[in-house]
């Protein structure tokens, strides 16, 4: 899996993205966002990376963003494996990739991320990475946050 | 636009990638049908004035209609809420934005008057702007779960 990040030619790729069938809330802000706003994201400067994951034949896996939040604090809004390209192990590769990038923006500093508690397999990853679950929004995302 | 032949794409693959590259280069196939060979930033910029020129005419029928649908406007979502004369005012100045993205064959006037007009991140979607998460979170405006210092990271996959 190669992850880099979007350029404007990428674009047209999402809107042939196929949508989760009946997906969680998660999934559908996700989508929403990268089907609908995803020029906000490509129109990157220094402070915002915005991935895309593809294997070698240059099949989309899935798209993912980071950006600095404040001085040191580097904020993940999006870890998506593209629904064709699930339950294969990508969403673990992809996380670790996106928290590398975080890293280059807040080097010494801190990420951190949100997940809805029923999302039980990003739950899972977060855990592993090191990273604790130190708040919980009133619509059930858990923030979760390490330091690098 | 350079014409080429099937055969020219192993016999001249240079000379027909270069006009690809520049111009664009046609190749009749032996059935005689034509396929166009242009940079694929040249064919995401037709796509993209070519998506926006629908949302434009959305735009412009929403001025007629008594009530909008933010998803029938599309890339202009966030002017359903707009009154109707400055839903105009847009439209005109989208308008002429597009006439020229349409010469320029480049959709960065029209993306400029997005820029200028549509909302802040955190508007659209507050979960995708970090510096608003951040200022909401650091507010205490969230249930906090743990006290103690931030653990260090481990690598999943290397």
């Amino acid at each position: 899996m190669i992850v880099r990040k979007v350029e404007a030619v990428d674009l047209y790729r999402f809107d042939l993205m196929q949508r989760t069938p009946d997906p969680p809330p998660w999934v559908v802000e996700v989508e929403d966002f990268i089907f609908r706003h995803a020029w906000y994201w490509a129109n990157q400067g220094t402070e915002r990376a915005f991935l895309l994951a593809e294997d070698d034949n240059g099949e989309l896996i899935g798209v993912s963003a980071c950006e600095l939040a404040s001085d040191g604090v580097a904020y993940l809004p999006a870890v998506l494996v593209v629904y064709e390209q699930r339950r294969q192990g990508y969403a673990r590769q992809l996380l670790d990739e996106t928290l590398d990038r975080a890293e280059l923006l807040a080097p010494g500093g801190t990420a951190f991320w949100l997940v809805h508690e029923d999302n039980a397999v990003m739950r899972r990853l977060s855990e592993e990475t090191g990273a604790l679950a130190t708040g919980r929004t009133e619509d059930a995302y858990l923030r979760f946050e390490l330091a690098f | 636009m350079k014409t080429f032949t099937a055969s020219d794409l192993s016999q001249q693959r240079r000379a027909v990638l270069e006009a690809g590259r520049g111009s664009g280069a046609l190749v009749r196939d032996t059935d005689g049908e034509v396929v166009v060979v242009v940079p694929a930033s040249l064919l995401n910029h037709l796509e993209r004035i070519g998506d926006l020129s629908r949302s434009f005419v959305a735009l412009t029928q929403s001025l007629e209609a008594d009530a909008v649908s933010p998803a029938a406007l599309a890339d202009f979502a966030w002017a359903a809420q707009w009154p109707r004369a400055r839903r105009a005012r847009l439209a005109r100045e989208i308008g002429d934005a597009i006439a020229l993205a349409v010469s320029l064959k480049d959709p960065a006037p029209v993306e400029a008057v997005l820029d200028r007009c549509s909302p802040p991140l955190h508007e659209l979607n507050p979960r995708f702007d970090g510096e608003a998460m951040w200022k909401v979170l650091s507010e205490g405006e969230h249930e906090q779960l743990a006290g103690r210092r931030t653990p260090k990271r481990r690598r999943l996959s290397k």
